[in-house]
């Protein structure tokens, strides 16, 4: 057995097992904690198949500015809903066979489909990932610039307090 | 099994250095900034303990080891315990990155320079969950501050970050050095080069910048509940030890590393790295602190814009003139330096006319008492 | 070397937890956690592709670009729209928000 396959039995349980928690633990701000270790194990599997600059990224995005968004949105709405008292609603004791079906599922037919895929990694480099972004995909990149813009716009028309005169 | 024996060799060296560089930067710095900034201010600063006060860290130290390891009653002790150690992954991991002489890095990643970006936002996270853990309205705000300032003045930095990657054509640090063989970026892009300093004293929530830290608003903002060897640990290991990568950075992008006379070694690189200390502890010793609106408004309506044009200008150089792009950037960016220091004094003083008419109408600039 | 596969359940598993979330959590800012597992999971299925492609190897990668940046947009506006909603209501509760309900 090649050495990456153990490595990469970690780096899942480093996946999985904070995202179960996640959804599991009753606490927001315990939930948000164990986000956060997810996305970071999701960077470690961005690592082992060789695409260093989108482990950065997601440390980056994800990690650096997602996750303060969520952790300042808790702290902000805390005050008299509780973090403790939202948890699980009518209908939640039918959410887990249904996402355990949803897993089985897609277990069985992503674990048996045949790709036409080697079955060696190739590493793209970061030079061609950038003329890939800039020359082919330039316009959906400037649009996805918009995209953020908008947004930017919306979420502080949306969370502005009204100024009242 | 090479790939083995190279992997612990790798983890050693990275868990010797990574601990060594905190470590370091918290025994000398605060140090440093009580000794010079009691010389600025015409005071003598700790000199009792040892020759001129030299054990004074040691001193510190032992204190805040044997102090007792208090949580407030009400705080969340696990998210307590657990945000000093998810603030110090910062400094710990970034440091793997920097190149302290030819062939000496301890991970020479081709995206070295996004990884230090990256990196810091443990920083934020930790403070952010300590200001929440504490259950201390002054922590909370402190920490929230704190955060706000951290991921306003990232982007700045980040985009000098893009400057210095696009002269260089690389994201790798071991290229950026390797490009500063002839002329140090300081000289091509003194622009950057300040906003770096500036973005870098708010990133590292120091003077002029300190407000988290603001004593009559905030106690001690996200600090303040926290005593014995975790204030140490977020005083001295975290916050150091990111001035330290900061200062490392800097050196690496605009000062040319462990580059320098008679052979490139490490020994440059630290003494590149104590000059930028050094500015912290004078800034430090100078400027009076800003407000959070005043703060707010210099990152995105100063810094932000300025770093945008200059990125703007660089990347248009570049394109128009790719085999000899360097002298007209530098001379873009050095005429730019020069404008605003000029042009310095008469806004800072046509603002201060407007804010007291805004404070006191009717008095003029001169005649209100001072 | 690791098959293509195992990073596909790897993606499908996640994928699972996080539409268990989505439909199990009554806080809407749990929901909007949840969504992100969801993205992360389908950014693991796009690098695992490109990798492992035989032709047109990078593609993937470029579209978990796009992905990260609509993922940004979307926690800022479902977060802001959240926070509005407490400010308005005082509570964060899916079950409760049914106000459009015709």
């Amino acid at each position: 057995m090649h050495f990456s396959t153990p490595i990469f039995y970690l780096v899942s349980a480093l996946v999985i097992i904070p995202a179960v928690l996640m959804v599991a633990m009753r606490n927001l701000i315990y939930s948000a904690i164990a986000m956060i270790a997810c996305f970071i194990g999701v960077a470690a599997v961005f690592v082992t198949l060789n695409a260093e600059l989108l482990a950065a990224s997601q440390l980056l995005i994800y990690v650096g500015a997602i996750s303060i968004l969520i952790l300042f949105a808790i702290m902000l709405t805390r005050r008299r809903s509780g973090a403790i008292c939202l948890f699980f609603h009518r209908q939640s004791w039918a959410a887990l066979p249904a996402g355990a079906a949803l897993a089985v599922v897609l277990g069985i037919v992503l674990g048996s489909a045949r790709f036409s895929a080697g079955s060696a990694p190739k590493n793209p480099s970061t030079a061609n990932l950038a003329s890939l972004l800039f020359n082919q995909y330039a316009f959906p990149f400037e649009l996805a610039s918009l995209v953020l813009l908008v947004a930017i716009v919306g979420a502080v028309l949306l969370a502005m307090r009204e100024r009242r005169s | 099994m090479s790939w083995g024996l190279s992997f612990v060799i790798h983890l050693i060296a990275a868990l010797v250095i990574g601990l060594a560089v905190p470590a370091l930067s918290a025994l000398v710095f605060p140090f440093a900034v009580r000794r010079l900034s009691g010389f600025m201010s015409d005071r003598l600063g700790p000199n009792r303990v040892g020759p001129a006060g030299f054990f004074q860290p040691i001193a510190d130290f032992l204190k805040l080891l044997l102090k007792e390891d208090v949580a407030p009653l009400k705080a969340d002790r696990r998210l307590f315990r657990l945000a000093p150690a998810i603030a110090f992954i910062t400094p710990v991991l970034a440091v793997s990155v920097i190149p302290f002489s030819k062939g000496f890095t301890i991970a020479n990643l081709n995206v070295g320079l996004v990884f230090i970006v990256a990196f810091s936002s443990f920083t934020v996270l930790g403070i952010l969950l300590a200001g929440w853990a504490s259950h201390n309205k002054y922590s909370l705000l402190g920490g929230l501050r704190s955060v706000a300032q951290m991921v306003s003045y990232e982007i700045p930095m980040i985009l000098n970050i893009i400057i210095i990657a696009m002269l260089v054509g690389s994201l790798s640090l071991n290229d950026v050095v390797g490009a500063q063989g002839k002329i140090w970026f300081i000289a091509v892009q003194p622009l950057a080069f300040l906003v770096f300093i500036v973005a870098g004293m708010a990133e590292l929530n120091r003077t002029p910048f300190d407000l988290p830290e603001a004593e009559s608003e905030l106690v001690a903002g996200y600090l303040t509940e926290y005593s014995g060897m975790r204030f140490g640990f977020f005083y001295g290991l975290v916050e150091w030890g990111n001035a330290s990568i900061w200062a490392l950075t800097g050196a690496t992008l605009f000062l040319g590393g462990w580059r320098g006379p008679f052979a490139g070694n490490p020994g440059w690189l630290i003494l590149k790295v104590l000059v930028l200390a050094f500015a912290v502890i004078w800034f430090f010793a100078t400027f009076p602190r800003l407000q959070v609106d005043q703060l707010m408004n210099f990152a995105w309506k100063v810094l932000i814009p300025l770093s945008l044009v200059n990125l703007g200008v660089t990347g248009l150089l570049i394109i128009l003139l790719p085999n000899s792009f360097l002298p007209p950037v530098a001379a873009f960016s050095w005429a730019s330096v020069i404008t605003i220091i000029l042009l310095m004094g008469p806004v800072l003083r046509k603002a201060l006319l407007r804010k007291r008419l805004k404070l006191n109408p009717g008095t003029e600039l001169g005649t209100s008492q001072s | 070397m690791t098959p293509l596969q195992h990073y596909l359940v790897l993606s499908g598993a996640l994928f699972s937890v996080g539409a268990w979330g989505v439909l199990a959590r009554r806080s809407i800012i749990m929901v909007v956690m949840c969504l992100e597992l969801m993205f992360n999971a389908v950014n693991i299925a796009l690098v695992a592709f490109s990798n492992y492609a035989n032709a047109g190897a990078g593609r993937g990668e470029v579209f978990v670009f796009f992905v990260l940046a609509i993922a940004a947009a979307e926690v800022a506006v479902g977060l802001a729209i959240g926070i509005a909603m407490y400010r308005l209501r005082e509570k964060l509760d899916v079950d409760e928000l049914d106000e459009m309900r015709g």
